[in-house]
C-alpha cells in the first residue's frame, strides 16, 4: 500500500552512505576526524532522545477497538512456506479442459475397430531361453515339445530371438518352434480353438428391467439420481442355514451319527511349535512333559513370558490403551483439530466430508486427524461451512 | 560468480527486447467483488484455488475484512464467545486488493465499468456482486436514536452492546424472525428482560411453518420471554427525541396497535432484510428483489426489451435472486449462511467458465439456529412447504426430525436436537412421501403422525 509512514520498505542504502561518508574519502585539512559528522547515522545506544517511559503509550483500546485492529482476519498475510508471494498455487486453470488422450486403434490392448470386431489380446510372448535356467537342456536344438496354443505375433522374428548357448561364445541360430500340434494339446484347451471366438461386447437388455422404480417422463421433476432414497434391504427371514455351510458338523443327536466325534479313538497331534519348551521332533505325538513339583503350566504356554514369544502380537490384547477412534491410520503428525468446547454437533461437517468425519449414535464426533490428501479438499470445504467454525486446520492444511 | 557478458550490442539489444515484452504485456484480467462479504471471500478464494492469477480487488463498504456475522447475535451478544470468533479461514492466498470502506455506487455493463465515489471508475473483467442485504427499517422507527438499534453488521453489534452495557435491563425486540428470537434468547441468557413484538402467530412462522414455530413459540415462553405476537409497533417514543416523550425512566416507548404500549430501555427492530441493490439502479439489471441471475449465477441483462445473460457479471449471496433448480424455476433469494458461501463458489466457477459451461448452483440450503439451547437446524426450504409432518422423535422433548412437503414432494426437513438424523432427510428433498414402492421393497408400516 502506499504507506509513506517511517518509509520503512525502502532498504537502506549503505552504498550510499558509505560513498557519503567521510570515512570513504580522505579526511579535509581542517576536519576533526573525532567529531561526528553530519551524515554519521547516530549510535543508537548513545544518542536516546528521551527517556524509556515517554514513549507513546501501547494503545489498549477497549474489546471494539482491538476489533478494528484485530478483526476481521487478514486472509493470505502468513502464506504457507511451500508458496511463493506472487502466483497462487496450483497449476493455471483453463477451460474447457483437453480432451483425453486417446490411444490410436491398434496400439491399445484391443484393437478398436467396430465393436464386433474385438479380438483377443495376444499372450505374452514365451519366455527368452535363459542359459543360466537350469532346467533347460543346454544342448536342446529343439525345444521342449509344444503343448500350448501358438504365440500368434511373436515379439522377435522367427530364427532371430530363440539362441541357445552351448558355450557363452558359440552362440547358434535354434531353427523356429514346429507347428503346435492341437492333438497333443492340453485335454482342456479346445480342440478347434484356432481361430478365437470373437467377442461381441455385452448383450444389451430388452424389455423392462425389473427391480427399478419406473421413471416417468411427464409429472413432477425428480432430483438427480444421487439423491435416491436409500432403503434398507429386507431383513433375513428363517433359520440360518448352517447345515448347507457345514454338514459335519451339524446338531448333534442323541445317537452316535456321522457327525459325531468318537473321542475314543486316538486323535492325531498336531505339530506344535518347535522352542526351547518343546522337545523333540514338530512331527508325533508330543512328549509329556514334566511340570515340576508345582504342577503349574509354563508360563510361556499362557503367553505370560517374553521370552520364547516370537510370533506377532494377539489380536487383542487388553492392556492396549485403545484409541476411541481406533488407531491413526497414517503415521502423518494431526492436521485437522476440532475443538470440543465450540462443536454443537450440527452435522455440516459430515455431510461435506462424510469420510473424514461421523456423528456418531452416541453424540460423539469422530474425525480423521489426518486425512489423506485427496480428501484435504472436501476437508478444507468442512472447515469452511461448520456453523460454530470449530474445525482447525493446521498450517493452512494446504 | 563471474557471469560471462554478451557483446554490448547483443546485451542493449535483449534489453530492448525485454522492455517491449514489459510495455505490450497483456492487462492482466481483473475480477472485481462488490461487498465484502463471505460469499465475495468465497469467490475470490474459490477464483485463486482455480489458477486465476489475474487481480482481484474487493470493494467494500464496512471497513473491515470479511468477517464471521453469524457470532454476533449469538455468542457475541451472549458474551459467551469473543471476538476472535468472527474470524474466517481462509486456505489460500487470496492476493487481492482491499478497497474498504469504499462503495459501489453504479454499474456500466456495456463498459465493463463499476462506478465508484468521485468520478472513479473500475473496469473488470469479471464482477462478482455480493452486497449483501441491509437491516430492513419499519416506518416511522426512530433509527436515529440511541435506544433503538438494527443488528447486522460489526458496527450495530457494537453500539448495541455498549447501549447494553449501559444499565439496560428491559430489552424489546421487534421482529420474529431468525435474527429476534436469537437475539431473545441471547439476551435472556444474560439475565436481562426481553420483550417480543410480533405480527405473525407464532416464532419465526414464515421459515419453519406454524408446527415447529409453535414449539418455539412454547420454548420462548417456558423461558419467560414475554411475547407480544399479532401486533405492530404504531408509535415511538424515545428519551432523546424532542418532540416524543417515552415513559420516566425508559428509554424507548413503543405503542402497538392493539392499544398497549411497551416500555424498554432499548429496543432492537429485526424485522428482515433488503437487498442492497440501491447502487444498481438503472444498471440494465433486473433488481426487484435482489440481483435476477439466471440458475448459472449470471446477471440477467435488460439489453433493450431482451433478457440476456451477463457473461461476465455474476450475483452470489443474499443479494441474489436465482433459480434453485432443486425445487422449480421460481427465482428467489436465500439468505442462509452456508449457502452464501457456496454461493460464492460457484459464482467463481461461472465466472470462470461462462454462462454456456457453467452448470446450475443447485445446492440444498441449510440453516441453523440455537435458543435456549434448542439446536435447531433445517435443510431445503421449509418455508415453501404446505405441509408439515413429524417424522421421528417427540416434540415434547425437543428431540425430533419435521418434514415439510408441497403438494406431496419433500421440500424440507427441520430437526430440533437431532443434527445427525437429518441427513437422511437432506436426500430426501424433491422426491414425493407417496412414491410407489418399488418391487422387492417393504411397504412401509405405519404412516407418519401428524403433528
Amino acid at each position: 500500500m502506499a504507506s509513506t509512514a517511517g518509509n520503512d520498505n525502502q532498504p537502506h542504502d549503505f552504498r550510499q552512505t558509505a560513498w557519503d561518508s567521510r570515512w570513504m574519502r580522505p579526511p579535509s585539512p581542517g576536519e576533526d576526524l573525532r567529531q561526528p559528522g553530519p551524515r554519521t547515522p547516530p549510535d543508537p545506544g548513545f544518542t536516546v532522545t528521551g527517556p524509556a517511559w515517554s514513549l507513546p503509550p501501547e494503545p489498549s483500546p477497549g474489546e471494539w477497538q482491538a476489533a478494528s485492529a484485530t478483526s476481521p482476519p487478514v486472509p493470505g498475510q502468513s502464506p504457507p512456506p511451500g508458496s511463493g508471494p506472487s502466483g497462487p498455487a496450483g497449476p493455471p486453470w483453463s477451460w474447457p479442459p483437453s480432451p483425453p488422450s486417446v490411444l490410436p486403434p491398434g496400439e491399445g490392448r484391443v484393437s478398436a475397430g467396430s465393436p464386433g470386431d474385438w479380438r483377443m489380446v495376444p499372450p505374452p510372448p514365451p519366455p527368452r531361453f535363459d542359459e543360466s535356467h537350469p532346467s533347460w537342456p543346454r544342448d536342446a536344438i529343439a525345444p521342449v515339445p509344444f503343448t500350448g496354443p501358438a504365440p500368434v505375433p511373436s515379439v522377435l522374428p522367427p530364427g532371430e530371438g530363440r539362441v541357445s548357448a552351448g558355450s557363452p561364445g558359440d552362440w547358434r541360430m535354434v531353427p523356429s518352434p514346429p507347428p503346435p500340434r492341437f492333438d497333443e494339446a492340453h485335454p482342456s484347451w479346445p480342440r478347434d480353438a484356432i481361430a478365437p471366438v470373437p467377442f461381441t461386447g455385452p448383450v444389451p437388455v430388452t424389455g423392462t428391467v425389473t427391480g427399478s422404480m419406473p421413471i416417468p417422463a411427464t409429472g413432477p421433476r425428480y432430483p438427480f439420481a444421487s439423491q435416491a432414497t436409500h432403503v434398507d434391504p429386507a431383513p433375513m427371514t428363517g433359520p440360518v442355514p448352517t447345515a448347507g455351510l457345514a454338514p459335519s458338523l451339524g446338531p448333534a443327536r442323541s445317537d452316535t451319527g456321522p457327525g459325531v466325534v468318537v473321542p475314543s479313538s486316538s486323535l492325531p497331534v498336531p505339530a506344535e511349535r518347535t522352542g526351547p519348551l518343546a522337545t523333540g521332533a514338530g512331527t508325533g505325538p508330543r512328549p509329556a512333559m514334566g511340570t515340576g513339583p508345582l504342577d503349574v503350566t509354563p508360563l510361556a504356554r499362557l503367553g505370560g513370558s517374553a521370552v520364547g514369544r516370537q510370533a506377532g502380537r494377539p489380536a487383542f490384547q487388553p492392556n492396549l490403551r485403545r484409541r476411541p477412534g481406533g488407531p491413526r491410520r497414517r503415521s502423518e503428525p494431526a492436521v485437522v483439530s476440532v475443538d470440543n468446547n465450540r462443536c454443537h454437533l450440527y452435522a455440516i461437517c459430515q455431510q461435506e466430508a462424510p469420510s473424514s468425519f461421523l456423528l456418531a449414535d452416541d453424540h460423539r464426533l469422530y474425525y480423521d486427524a489426518s486425512p489423506p490428501s485427496h480428501q484435504m479438499a472436501s476437508v478444507r470445504q468442512a472447515a469452511r461451512l461448520c456453523p460454530m467454525q470449530a474445525i482447525t486446520l493446521e498450517n493452512g492444511a494446504r | 560468480m563471474t557471469r560471462p557478458r554478451p557483446r554490448p550490442d547483443i546485451a542493449h539489444a535483449l534489453a530492448r527486447v525485454g522492455w517491449a515484452r514489459i510495455e505490450h504485456r497483456p492487462r492482466p484480467h481483473s475480477v472485481v467483488i462488490a461487498g465484502a462479504g463471505i460469499a465475495g471471500l468465497r469467490a475470490a478464494e474459490r477464483l485463486r484455488e482455480r489458477g486465476f492469477d489475474g487481480q482481484i480487488v474487493f470493494v467494500g463498504e464496512e471497513p473491515h475484512k470479511p468477517y464471521n456475522r453469524t457470532p454476533l447475535s449469538k455468542q457475541l451478544l451472549a458474551r459467551t464467545g469473543r471476538l476472535g470468533d468472527l474470524k474466517l479461514p481462509v486456505f489460500s492466498d487470496l492476493d487481492a486488493i482491499w478497497r474498504l470502506g469504499t462503495r459501489a455506487l453504479g454499474l456500466d455493463v456495456a463498459r465493463n465499468r463499476l462506478l465508484l465515489a468521485r468520478g472513479e471508475e473500475v473496469e473488470y473483467d469479471g464482477l462478482v456482486i455480493a452486497t449483501g442485504v441491509e437491516a430492513r427499517h419499519l416506518p416511522g422507527t426512530p433509527l436515529w436514536s440511541d435506544h433503538v438499534w438494527t443488528l447486522r453488521d460489526m458496527t450495530d453489534a457494537r453500539g448495541l452492546s455498549r447501549r447494553l452495557a449501559d444499565g439496560a435491563r428491559h430489552i424489546a425486540v421487534i421482529g420474529t424472525g431468525f435474527i429476534g428470537c436469537e437475539i431473545a434468547s441471547s439476551l435472556r441468557g444474560r439475565g436481562l428482560d426481553v420483550t417480543v413484538i410480533g405480527r405473525g402467530g407464532a416464532l419465526m412462522s414464515s421459515a419453519i411453518g406454524k408446527q415447529v414455530g409453535g414449539l418455539m413459540t412454547r420454548l420462548h415462553r417456558n423461558n419467560q420471554v414475554a411475547l407480544l405476537l399479532g401486533r405492530n409497533p404504531v408509535r415511538w417514543a424515545t428519551a432523546d427525541s424532542l418532540t416524543e416523550r417515552p415513559r420516566s425512566g425508559a428509554g424507548v416507548s413503543i405503542w402497538l396497535d392493539d392499544g398497549g404500549r411497551v416500555d424498554a430501555d432499548v429496543a432492537v427492530v429485526a424485522v428482515g432484510a433488503l437487498p442492497a441493490t440501491r447502487w444498481l439502479q438503472g444498471s440494465g439489471l433486473d433488481v426487484t428483489d435482489g440481483v435476477l441471475t439466471g440458475p448459472t449465477t449470471h446477471a440477467v441483462y435488460m439489453d433493450g426489451t431482451t433478457p440476456v445473460l451477463a457473461p461476465s457479471v455474476v450475483a452470489a449471496g443474499d443479494v441474489a435472486r436465482w433459480p434453485n433448480l432443486l425445487f422449480d424455476w421460481t427465482p428467489r433469494r436465500v439468505e442462509h449462511w452456508i449457502t452464501a458461501s457456496e454461493h460464492g463458489q460457484a459464482a467463481a466457477d461461472a465466472l470462470l467458465l461462462g454462462p454456456d459451461q457453467a452448470s446450475a448452483f443447485t445446492p440444498t440450503p441449510r440453516f441453523w439456529t440455537e435458543q435456549f439451547g434448542v439446536r435447531l437446524q433445517g435443510v431445503g426450504r421449509p418455508g415453501l412447504a404446505d405441509a408439515c409432518c413429524l417424522a421421528e422423535g417427540s416434540t415434547k422433548s425437543l428431540e425430533f426430525v419435521a418434514v415439510y412437503t408441497r403438494q406431496g414432494v419433500v421440500v424440507g426437513a427441520v430437526s430440533a436436537n437431532a443434527g445427525v438424523r437429518l441427513l437422511e432427510y437432506a436426500d430426501l428433498i424433491g422426491w414425493p412421501l407417496d412414491a410407489p414402492t418399488p418391487a422387492g421393497m417393504p411397504a412401509p408400516r405405519t404412516p407418519m403422525a401428524t403433528v
